[in-house]
């Protein structure tokens, strides 16, 4: 009996070429990785990609015929393998991509592709791999890479590595370092569109910190801002040129016109000074994080009072901020006072309520974390900070907050200048005070809007969703319900109910409780915590049955 | 090549710049189309400059289904003005950035559907599509095994047992 053909049979040799590429960086071949587990049932291990050269005579030649497949190379791979695929390359561009961890250290001796091949190298995608990281550098320091557009380097933990140069490259546009030493002054021109350097926070020998650091290193930082006049990310974390060693002389603000994202992570007093360099356009996304060590605030308090002059003058236009963070660190590590951007759990929290994902959204979304250990009292800073940030188009918050603070009154006076949120975040809802602040109305008199689109004036008119995380501390006092449970009915009621509800980290048994929500409003939705990113379809309810987390403010749970 | 008609300027009215064109099917069904919508495809662009050259506008025919052309012309309709990156020749390939929503919905289509469509745009000269269509395939077939793509897909096995193990074989280990 004969089969008609199949349509994919009549498809045309380069929309066949453009699936296997697609699928070339979906699966990729592990060559021993994890990839290298899955079987065929022919005997060996599954090939990622390069099974389609096993599907039929036809797809087995367009693979042979398109070498860019075939560049893509691991060093993960057998020695022999590595040799065959770079034979099928030909000329086409090489890419090298070794970005997951694993603790196995590649082939002794390594391939010597760096050395053999760096004319084709377009892509070098190396972190967490010490025993590569030494080949690369030398390569990079020594031979010129005349093909290379991306650069990413780093190491998990700094350990010695040699001081990485900027490559020779006159293609070189993305360049990212984690947690490696080079200097300023090897990068004084060139064309990079992205750049991010990260450090980890109190690293032995950082950039412009430390023993390294001089007035020199400021000015090649200068040097390097002016001519690198294509720059359209800068993300800079824990290695700025500290403020105190700046020029004396005046410098001339830099105008960085492709600028769209700006990050900074440091003191807040280095961030500050970076941001008076340049001329930030209104345009630019920026995400800055400053941290103290001052117990006082004070440097809190100059980082506000700087943020206020700005927007006062109009000079920088905060508006398209994601994330501000100001941290006062009490020099334990511990921190006191925030406005905080990220945690791993909270990230989960996220993909959980995707609307809360900033990404959806190019407006400014704010989050905020209080993680006092010893209750002292951080409201008055975070009165300033509310007074002072621009709040109006706000559309996502998360708030964590020190138990017993933060007052219905406090969420009215935070948020009654932002009708516009959609989705909150709150971590860890101790007190009955979000009930009472969900029902709250904001009158004109008291300085809140008035929209006669706003149903009773209420705070959060347009809240769609709510994520209480980690509610086990609250949810087994009845006064907690009974607040928060009449404050839903009555949004609901003012049609302004909410659309969704989602819980996390909380104990099987209270999750019925919050079941009983569903008439007011309209799902209740279990955030599970995942073990790991591959469990495809993980279970509605599968609820931890114990709330165990390990944060870093786990003390408040003992003071519980 | 494809086959060219004349059509006189009645059929095909020329107005500034929302001139429209005659797609004819290849099951002889007549779509008018703006000329706008259509311009995200390569093929249409150069037929298009082509009546610019001979002052003469014609029915372009096409070697796939109304059905099929209908879908392609929804696909050109949802993004007429849009900038894609796929489809700006000097912009580097997106790699695995993910699919946009509205093309998971709209190539939310049978096997054979999907790959008449990418056929369609591959012959349309339209990046854009082509590569959404080849992510969703490639989506289908990632991780499975050499069988399961055959099955999935539809593919004879025209391998000799020989010619099976031949490429890779002396390199799994």
């Amino acid at each position: 009996m004969s089969r008609t053909p199949s349509p994919i049979s009549k498809l045309p040799s380069g929309a066949l070429a453009r699936v296997f590429k697609f699928l070339m960086l979906l699966s990729e071949p592990g060559f021993g990785g994890r990839i290298f587990t899955h079987n065929s049932g022919k005997g060996r291990p599954s090939l990622g990609w390069i099974e389609v050269t096993y599907v039929c005579r036809r797809w087995r030649q367009v693979a042979l015929d398109n070498p860019s497949l075939w560049g893509r190379i691991s060093f993960r791979m057998s020695s022999s393998w590595l040799k065959e695929m770079l034979a099928r390359s030909r000329s086409a561009p090489i890419v090298i991509t070794e970005t997951g961890y694993y603790y196995h250290p590649v082939p002794q001796p390594i391939p010597p592709v760096f050395d053999m091949q760096m004319s084709r190298i377009s892509t070098i995608d190396i972190c967490f791999n010490p025993w590569l990281l030494p080949a690369v550098t030398d390569a990079l320091n020594s031979l010129p890479a005349p093909r290379l557009e991306l650069l990413y380097l780093g190491q998990e933990h700094y350990e010695s590595a040699p001081i990485v140069h900027l490559p020779r490259s006159p293609v070189l546009r993305r360049l990212r370092f984690n947690n490696l030493t080079f200097s300023w002054k090897s990068m004084a021109s060139s064309d990079l569109s992205h750049l991010e350097i990260s450090v980890k926070q109190n690293f032995p020998s950082t950039l412009g910190k430390g023993p390294q650091a001089n007035p020199a290193q400021c000015e090649d930082f200068i040097s390097f801002l002016q001519n690198t006049p294509r720059l359209e990310t800068l993300i800079l974390e824990h290695c700025l040129p500290p403020h105190q060693e700046r020029p004396s002389e005046a410098v001339n603000v830099i105008q960085l016109p492709h600028l769209a994202r700006l990050g900074l992570y440091g003191t807040t007093l280095d961030v500050i000074g970076v941001l008076e360099l340049i001329d930030i356009l209104p345009a630019t996304k920026l995400s800055l994080t400053c941290c103290s060590n001052d117990e006082s605030g004070e440097e809190a308090l100059t980082a506000i009072s700087f943020f206020s002059s700005r927007f006062e003058a109009g000079s920088m236009n905060l508006i398209p901020l994601r994330t501000l963070a100001l941290t006062s660190n009490r020099g334990d590590g511990t921190l006191d006072v925030g406005l905080y951007s990220s945690s791993p759990t909270i990230t989960r929290v996220h993909e959980e309520a995707p609307n809360f994902a900033p990404a959806a959204t190019s407006s400014f979304v704010l989050r905020l974390r209080w993680a006092n250990k010893e209750n002292q009292d951080v409201m008055p800073i975070a009165r300033q900070i509310y007074s002072v940030l621009p709040l109006r188009d706000l559309e996502g918050a998360y708030i964590a907050l020190p138990k017993a603070q933060w007052t219905a009154q406090d969420w009215a006076a935070a948020f009654r200048r932002s009708p516009a949120v959609k989705h909150l975040v709150v971590r860890r809802p101790e007190t009955c005070s979000l009930g009472e602040a969900l029902f709250q109305r904001v009158h004109a008199a008291a300085g809140g809007f008035q929209s006669p689109a706003v149903p009773g004036g209420l705070l959060f008119p347009q809240l769609e969703s709510l994520t209480l995380h980690e509610t086990d501390f609250v949810t087994t006092q009845d006064a907690f319900h009974d607040v928060f449970y009449a404050s839903l009915k009555e949004r609901a009621a003012c049609n302004a109910g909410l659309q969704r509800l989602f819980l996390s980290s909380i104990f099987m048994r209270d999750f019925a409780r919050f079941r009983s929500y569903e008439g007011v409003v309209g799902s209740v939705v279990p955030v599970v915590d995942r073990e790991e990113d591959e469990d495809p379809q993980p279970t509605r309810h599968s609820i931890s049955d114990d709330a165990e987390d390990s944060s870093e403010d786990e003390d408040d749970f003992e003071e519980e | 090549m494809p086959t060219i008609v004349s059509v006189d300027d009645s059929t095909v009215p020329g107005e500034g710049s929302s001139r429209l064109l005659l797609l004819v099917s290849s099951d002889n069904k007549h779509i008018v189309v703006e000329e706008d919508i259509m311009s995200r495809s390569r093929f249409i662009s150069k037929q298009v400059e082509g009546f610019e050259a001979t002052s003469q506008r014609h029915a372009i025919l096409l070697p796939f289904s109304s059905f099929v052309l209908n879908k392609v012309i929804e696909y050109c309709s949802h993004y007429r003005g849009y900038y894609l990156l796929e489809d700006d020749p000097d912009a580097a390939p997106p790699g695995r950035s993910p699919v946009r929503e509205w093309d998971q919905e709209f190539l939310d289509v049978d096997r054979n559907m999907l790959l008449r469509i990418i056929k369609a745009a591959h012959y349309l000269e339209i990046k854009s599509l082509v590569g959404s269509c080849a992510r969703a395939i490639a989506d289908m077939i990632r991780g499975k095994t050499t069988e399961e793509m055959r099955e999935i897909l539809g593919v004879e096995n025209d391998f000799t047992p020989e010619e099976e193990h031949s490429p890779s074989s002396k390199c799994t280990g």
